[in-house]
């Protein structure tokens, strides 16, 4: 652990109280937030407040218009205080297009009501963790308790590499100690702020979802679609398969970060790596094999092993996709990545899978705030003939 | 069925003397067996259709047959049916077919998906006769203004390529080897110089039905004499993966020689 | 920073890295859209350079032996042939083809195929058909 560099990105959370502005004006609030009343979010005010903001609270969506926040307005992550006089129906006809079904995984929704929480979650698949359990239904005691959940979540320790990194050891360490309390806070980057995280997903997930669908192909419907995610943290990415039609694994090496995945989404299946790395699957048993922004957190040698099981799990036919960065400043002592340039990435992929994989995807990512595009996306798919049918 | 037989190795590796002698021996190595053209310098032996094939895949991927880093191709459905139509005609005519290409060197998993019971006959030889003999080839035929300046110039302007082509190829080598090693042999150019016998090797190991042919009534030792020397280097990062897949290679190649050992016992013991 | 300043890296490694991603990519996307080796526009793939100077260097080839063959002195009353001569042969022909390199090689792939259409043709055709290397020629030309 170390101190804050001085490129984190300084913000604060914004409180939107709309018409309860004068109740909520009462109730402590954690230091330098900012809290806005209905009279507050004209264009320009709330563009201007929306630059400042790391978080936005809203505790009145009734008043609050949802469908202003445009461009990088967006990235903000939302806490959304569900109104407590609306039943679950209301709520999907009020809330379901203009705001529920475009919440993501960085943001997250309040309410002391559980059975609707369930139900809605269910509806829109959201993870457990996106839920911040709150007692009371008034805007100011929202607003209260909203405020001592950012002012942990600010002052969690920051897991940097101390020069001595560790794959296995590192993000065991920072699994166990931020993914129970605060699972999304054990897998955003540190050095950026929560902004540039949701910024982050919202790239990744509109490049990786084609090829997530691109993988199925032409598959009938009623057939299951087996997918396992390498490195799936807290289960990110388990949201965007409908547990319906797919059967989603995932595997890591942290026991905190399974632990929150498990308790993310209870319907999918989620097992922890040991020091080996073997996956706890039998060959060819995977349609799609993916890893996010994993390969380039760990040495070359556990990336071979990550790769060749990567390889053996999967169906022949099937797809292999990893999103990496591909583009990295030399090693440093905070730094958790090692530098890997894409035909360095090939040449391990090659090596590991015999040349038994043709090239079906590439694409290169570039993220809001970086000057130069860093990620990229590679899907290969897997030669062969079943050994079994 | 069918047999198949790949004869695979880095160009100036051996691969057409190997050729000429398995021709020799029985094994159909094409329809239209191309001669050396001013751009094809190389092409002893080497099937039409197959290079055709291989140089079209090249260019669906912006490449030429340079390729002097891992290659991970995009594969077209045209190109996976003419395989499949190359494939098709010769299983059906032929009880024993192969072809050989040092292209092939990094499409052995492609030949080998349609192929799955193909054998591979690996042929290597030491990088600094390889790439001495390819640099200065181009080197001088770019002086001469023969053949094609494109691709003379990049063994120029390239002060590694050719040492970086000698990797990729022999890389994929290995990786195929390792994973298929009951369906690869490897012999070194030197192994042949010194008279290995390569087709009683290859029935040893797989039963083709090859005719055994000697070296020596093939093989004319004065056309590629052994010229070890210094292998120039530019970027000092290859030296370690170079020398790792040349001892790499000459582990395969003992595996080969111990089979000649064991056939000396047997002759013995008789 | 607005999207019309420049900054310069400080670290040639990403720049390298970067550089070799974007090259990747484009690659691939030819690939994936059929584009590569047939080259649209002003600026040709490298593979359709390559294609190219392999036309050229197969006819100047082909020109040449014909040229010294027995043959030889009856061509040279066509003017077709004695134009391939000048314009391939001779040691004109080196400096013109180094001022207009792209056109010069497009002139030679059309010229190529000219005379491989040429020489196919009618009873002659056959007996150059004989030849392994002239049907190699057609079949990689036309």
């Amino acid at each position: 652990m170390g101190a804050a560099p001085s490129n984190v990105a300084v913000g604060h959370p914004v409180f939107y109280a709309g018409r309860f502005v004068h109740r909520v004006s009462d109730a402590v609030l954690p230091e330098g937030c900012e809290l806005l009343g209905d009279w507050d979010v004209l264009p320009a005010q709330l563009a201007a407040a929306m630059e400042r903001a790391d978080t936005l609270v809203v505790l009145d969506p009734l008043s609050f218009p949802f469908e202003a926040l445009t461009g990088t307005q967006q990235d903000v992550p939302l806490i959304v205080v569900l109104p407590s006089e609306l039943d679950v129906d209301s709520l999907i006809a009020v809330f379901g297009k203009p705001v529920f079904a475009h919440l993501g995984f960085f943001d997250r929704v309040a309410t002391p009501d559980s059975s609707v929480w369930e139900m809605l979650c269910r509806r829109y698949g959201w993870a457990e963790g996106q839920r911040v359990e709150i007692e009371g239904s008034r805007p100011e005691e929202a607003a209260q308790e909203i405020g001592i959940v950012l002012e942990a979540e600010a002052e969690a320790p920051k897991f940097f590499g101390d020069g001595s990194y560790e794959a296995t050891r590192y993000w065991s360490e920072r699994g166990a100690a931020l993914a129970g309390p605060m699972p999304h806070r054990a897998i955003c980057s540190v050095l950026l702020g929560s902004c540039f995280n949701k910024a982050m997903h919202r790239v990744q997930r509109t490049a990786l979802e084609p090829q997530f669908a691109a993988a199925r192909g032409a598959r009938a419907e009623d057939i299951p679609f087996d997918i396992l995610e390498v490195g799936t943290g807290i289960g990110r990415w388990a949201a965007s398969f409908d547990p319906a039609r797919t059967r989603f694994c995932g595997v890591d090496i942290s026991e905190g970060m399974i632990a929150a995945a498990r308790a993310n989404f209870p319907e999918r299946s989620f097992e922890h790596l040991g020091p080996d790395l073997g996956f706890p699957y039998e060959d060819e048993s995977f349609d799609l094999v993916f890893s996010v922004t994993v390969m380039h957190h760990n040495p070359t040698p556990a990336k071979r092993t990550l790769l060749s099981e990567m390889w053996r799990v999967a169906k022949p036919g099937g797809r292999l996709l990893f999103l990496e960065d591909f583009v990295t400043g030399g090693w440093s002592e905070k730094s958790t990545v090692y530098p890997m340039s894409v035909l360095e990435f090939v040449e391990l992929l090659l090596e590991a899978t015999a040349g038994r994989v043709v090239l079906e995807h590439v694409e290169s990512l570039r993220y809001p705030h970086d000057d130069w595009v860093r990620g990229g996306i590679i899907a290969v798919s897997k030669l062969g003939v079943p050994k079994k049918w | 069925m069918s047999d198949q037989l790949i004869i695979a190795g880095f160009h100036r590796s051996g691969t057409s003397a190997t050729a000429q002698l398995l021709h020799q021996a029985g094994l159909f190595l094409g329809y239209e067996l191309l001669e050396a053209l001013p751009s094809n310098p190389y092409g002893h032996f080497e099937d039409r259709e197959i290079v055709d094939l291989h140089h079209q895949i090249f260019m669906d991927n912006d490449m030429t047959w340079l390729i002097g880093e891992p290659f991970l191709p995009v594969v077209r459905g045209p190109r996976w049916q003419r395989m499949r139509q190359i494939i098709e005609r010769r299983n059906s005519e032929h009880a024993l077919w192969g072809f050989k290409d040092p292209r092939a060197c990094v499409f052995l998993t492609l030949w080998k998906y349609l192929l799955p019971d193909a054998k591979i006959l690996l042929v290597y030889r030491h990088f600094s006769e390889s790439t001495y003999s390819l640099s200065q080839r181009h080197s001088s035929n770019l002086f001469t203004g023969e053949g094609n300046a494109y691709i003379h110039k990049r063994f120029w302007e390239e002060p590694d390529l050719a040492l970086r082509m000698w990797l990729a190829h022999n890389n994929a080598l290995l990786a195929f080897a390792r994973a298929y090693p009951e369906d690869t042999l490897a012999v070194s150019l030197d192994m042949i110089r010194d008279g290995f016998p390569v087709v009683w090797a290859i029935e040893r190991r797989w039963g083709l039905g090859l005719r055994d042919v000697p070296v020596g009534e093939t093989y004319d030792p004065r056309i590629t004499a052994r010229r070890t020397r210094r292998q120039p280097v530019s970027d000092r990062r290859l030296i370690p993966k170079v020398d790792a897949a040349w001892r790499a290679l000459e582990e395969l190649g003992k595996e080969t020689e111990k089979m000649l050992v064991q056939k000396e016992a047997a002759v013995v013991g008789e | 920073m607005s999207e019309n300043d420049f900054y310069t890296p400080t670290d040639l490694d990403m720049l390298r890295m970067e550089n070799e991603l974007l090259a990747f990519e484009v690659r691939f996307l030819r690939a994936r859209l059929g584009w590569p080796g047939r080259g649209s526009g002003s600026s040709p793939s490298l593979n359709r350079l390559a294609q190219l100077e392999e036309a050229e260097s197969d006819l100047v080839l082909l020109v040449r032996r014909m040229s010294s063959s027995p043959l030889g002195p009856f061509l040279r009353l066509r003017g077709g042939f004695r134009t391939l001569e000048e314009r391939y042969l001779s040691p004109e022909a080196q400096e013109a083809s180094s001022r207009d390199r792209l056109a010069y090689l497009e002139l030679a792939e059309q010229d190529l195929v000219l005379l491989l259409q040429r020489m196919g043709r009618g009873p002659l055709g056959r007996v150059f058909r004989l030849k392994r290397e002239f049907r190699t020629l057609e079949e990689r030309y036309l």
